[in-house]
């Protein structure tokens, strides 16, 4: 292993340069959904977002030379990677060095990567990968049974591949690094909220595989950490040990910097005179967003982004638990006199955290909103604007994760004046509401955007302040869709800009196509 | 083409009353708040006659008591036509057309082999007819209608502002086999009224049927933008020795005036006034046939 690391260290020498001059893609699959004869995945997609933010904000990749897919078919990857292709093609044309990593987070089986009932076969994968004009090409797979495609000439399955040195001419060729051997599965944990393997994957990356010290983490320090961590956390589950593999085909100044976690100055900093141990750093939503692996009097730099992020080291008897924030373009000193003891029961990674965000899960909301017709004269003699107030349940993941199935019911009114023919006639305007609706959420951070369909029924009604005047009503079905964005205030509350357009059929004097519009505001609480 | 069922799902799926041109309808109709007599009336317990053999100033006015009696009877032939009509206007109708609502058909409460129903029709712009028919119920379909009130209403001033007339056709009712329990004399009543100038006016006819000649009795209300109203009619004494044409007249507070002119017997041709003042009491009377002839103070008489 020294000897490892003095090798790297020599190499990484030379790469700071190198690594600027190297112009990146990264294509970055994450699917669920495996198709026939597997088990729907809780955090595939999670463990490509993680990714994708990681290297287009560590990595040096333009978010325009990266392509995240997601849920997608297998036409879809092979598209977005065909457009790499071209822009790759385009960049060696103007004798730019360039560097692919294809990362693919989900289902594989028999074989293939298996991208819902689509699938598309290793050989296929790794021979275009092979034949991509970039100087160097990356493969991740974090999927079951990954390990077949490194079963080819140099795949092995070690803590560490060997780093050929050769000063002489620049890196080029390809590297596959799988999540599992051939004839093992690879494991999520909902305690992490991932899979192992990306987990400790993305820890690495942000600087805990940092074991030269200088600031970057290289694909071999990546590997080894990530390595490390999947064979030491699987290795007493029920599925039995996960031993990722490589397959190593990269010649010339054979590393490469995946991050770069010094030169942003943000994130956190452990003093080398931090106690040792494993600290996890929790986001305010309670997702782990890092594991660090400190050892005595050794500096240990974390490049997360701003936020406030609770930590918690694991002593034996108890835990050391506080809070840190990180600014933009600071980098913060966590100081162990900031933690206190805090019981096993206060582990902030428990509780409504990660597993909440997923499981099945309820939320209760108040909204306030404003509704219109667009139509003019509809507003002016049918239908007036309304200022509405309501109340809203929703269940999260009940129907598929990210999908919410909501009912709301809401009353509101106004007062407005029916002018006919020389008679103008004050009323009060009144409207009950009650919907269903089933939304779409993307829960990337704390902000929120969803979009979904509503099906309404609206009863409207008028008063004249004319008493001679019948009171009268409508009924009826309103089908609509849904946009919003929920800012996430904590852990469990959450204020909510919502929109929502309706089509209405009103049918009393004649059949007219109408449409209104609404917007709200809302305060949820999600349990 | 997909759509089409989700579309008329939603169309099934919609109803309701709410309509802009039902309002319009539901408008022409005559208000009872607006065509009512409002003679001012006693709290409590009405004034009734307490007449002295001699009037004198102070006691309860004999005018006033008649032309609160004329009031009544002016109210209670207004309110019964309006119940006809007002019935409708709770109802949302049976049949929407572009010119034309109709509601019902409904049961006849007096009538059980009948069914009634209100069509009203649009005619021109701002003029709109109506008409409550009855026919029954094992009618078929091609069955004329037995028209039981029929009314018209022409907006001049407004949704609401104009002239109309309605009228109670008792005796085509009964002609037509239906009952008319409580109307057996009447034969047909009718009803004018102009809203869209000051004074509103409103104009009454019983006409009964002929025994052996009909008999017509009528009211003429009018009610002044000041609030003050009038009300014409005729009074018959007691046995008949006296028939007097009377116009009441009074102010929102209660004191008023009636002219009173004999229209037959002795005093023929005869004219003379009596005033009251807001307890509806005598202040001056000045009438050939009562004894004394005049009594109090003329100046104490609104009009």
């Amino acid at each position: 292993m020294r000897r490892l690391l003095a090798i790297a260290m020599l190499i990484l020498g030379a790469l700071p340069a190198r690594a600027q001059s190297m112009r990146r893609f990264a294509l970055i699959a994450g699917n669920d959904e495996g198709g026939d004869g597997t088990r729907r995945l809780l955090y595939a997609r999670d463990d490509a977002r993680k990714i994708h933010e990681i290297l287009t904000r560590l990595g040096g990749i333009q978010t325009g030379d990266s392509e995240l897919v997601l849920n997608g078919k297998a036409s879809e990857v092979l598209a977005a990677l065909g457009r790499l292709e071209q822009r790759i093609r385009e960049a060696a044309e103007h004798h730019q060095r360039t560097a692919l990593v294809f990362y693919y987070s989900g289902h594989s089986k028999d074989g293939a990567l298996r991208l819902g009932s689509t699938e598309i076969p290793f050989e296929s994968l790794k021979s275009r990968l092979a034949q991509a004009r970039a100087d160097v090409r990356i493969g991740i797979f974090d999927s079951c049974q990954s390990g077949a495609i490194t079963r080819a000439k140099g795949a092995r399955r070690a803590p560490s591949f060997e780093v050929e040195s050769d000063a002489g001419r620049g890196a080029k060729g390809l590297v596959i690094l799988a999540s599992s051997a051939a004839d093992e599965d690879s494991q999520e944990s909902d305690q992490i909220g991932g899979s192992y393997f990306s987990h400790h994957l993305a820890s690495g990356l942000l600087g805990d595989a940092d074991r030269s010290g200088d600031g970057r983490v290289t694909l071999s320090e990546a590997y080894a950490y990530a390595y490390d961590r999947t064979v030491a956390d699987t290795v007493e589950s029920a599925a039995g040990a996960q031993h990722p593999t490589y397959s190593y085909d990269l010649a010339g100044n054979g590393d490469i910097v995946l991050t770069d976690v010094i030169s942003r100055k943000e994130g956190i900093l452990f003093p080398a005179q931090s106690p040792e141990g494993t600290y996890y750093l929790v986001d305010s939503r309670g997702f782990v967003s890092a594991e660090v692996i400190k050892t005595s009097s050794v500096e240990r730099r974390i490049a997360l982004p701003p936020g406030t992020y609770r930590v918690k080291r694991r002593l034996s008897d108890r835990l050391r638990v506080g809070e840190i924030r990180v600014a933009s373009g600071a980098v913060a000193v966590l100081d162990e006199s900031s933690l206190h003891d805090a019981p096993f029961s206060a582990d902030p990674v428990k509780g409504p955290g990660r597993l909440a965000q997923i499981s099945t899960h309820f939320s209760l909301g108040l909204a306030g909103y404003y509704q219109s017709f667009f139509d003019g004269p509809t507003r002016d003699t049918l239908f007036p604007p309304a200022g509405m107030f309501g109340i809203e349940a929703q269940i999260h993941n009940f129907l598929r994760r990210d999908w919410i199935w909501g009912f709301d019911l809401a009353l509101g009114g106004s007062r407005s004046t029916l002018n006919l023919t020389g008679l103008n006639l004050p009323y009060r305007f009144s409207e009950l509401t009650v919907g269903t609706s089933v939304l779409v959420e993307w829960p990337e951070g704390d902000f929120v955007p969803y979009l979904g369909a509503r099906l309404a029924m609206v009863m409207m009604s008028r008063q004249f302040d004319d008493q001679t005047l019948p009171n009268q009503n409508f009924y009826t079905f309103s089908p609509g869709i849904v946009l919003g964005l929920k800012y996430r205030i904590s852990r469990n509350w959450g204020i909510t800009a919502r929109s929502r357009v309706h089509y209405l059929l009103y049918n009393i004097e004649q059949n007219r196509s109408l449409g209104y519009w609404e917007l709200a505001a809302l305060l949820t609480y999600e349990m | 083409m997909k759509t089409k069922p989700a579309f008329a799902l939603l169309l099934l799926a919609a109803c309701g009353n709410y309509s802009n041109e039902d309002v319009e309808f539901i408008s022409a109709l005559p208000v009872r708040s607006e065509l009512e007599s409002k003679l001012p009336q006693q709290a409590g317990q009405p004034l009734t006659g307490t007449r002295q053999d001699a009037i004198s100033v102070g006691q309860p006015s004999q005018a006033y008591i008649d032309a609160k009696s004329a009031s009544d009877a002016f109210n209670g032939g207004l309110f019964f036509l309006l119940d006809l009509i007002d019935l409708i206007r709770q109802t949302p109708p049976s049949l929407r057309e572009p010119d034309r609502r109709i509601w019902g058909p409904f049961p006849d409460t007096n009538n059980p082999d009948f069914v009634d129903e209100f069509v009203m029709e649009r005619t021109q712009p701002a003029l709109f007819d109506y008409r409550i028919e009855a026919r029954r119920k094992d009618a078929p379909s091609s069955a004329p209608w037995v028209v039981l009130l029929t009314g018209s209403f022409h907006a001049t001033g407004g949704a609401r502002k104009g002239n109309g007339e309605v009228h109670l056709l008792a005796k085509a009712a009964r002609d037509g086999g239906l009952l008319t329990p409580g109307l057996e004399t009447l034969d047909t009543l009718y009803v004018g009224y102009v809203t869209d100038e000051s004074p509103i006016q409103v104009n009454m006819l019983f006409v009964s049927v002929p025994n052996p000649t009909p008999t017509i009795v009528g009211y003429a209300y009018r009610e002044y933008s000041d609030g003050h109203g009038e009300i014409d009619f005729v009074v018959v004494a007691a046995g008949g020795w006296l028939i007097l044409g009377e116009t009441a007249k009074w102010l929102p507070d209660g004191r008023g005036r009636a002219d009173q002119a004999g229209l037959a017997g002795f005093f023929f041709g005869a004219r003379g006034y009596e005033c009251w003042d807001a307890q509806y009491l005598v202040t001056y009377s000045n009438k050939p046939w009562e004894n004394p002839t005049v009594v109090g103070d003329p100046t104490s008489c609104p009009f």
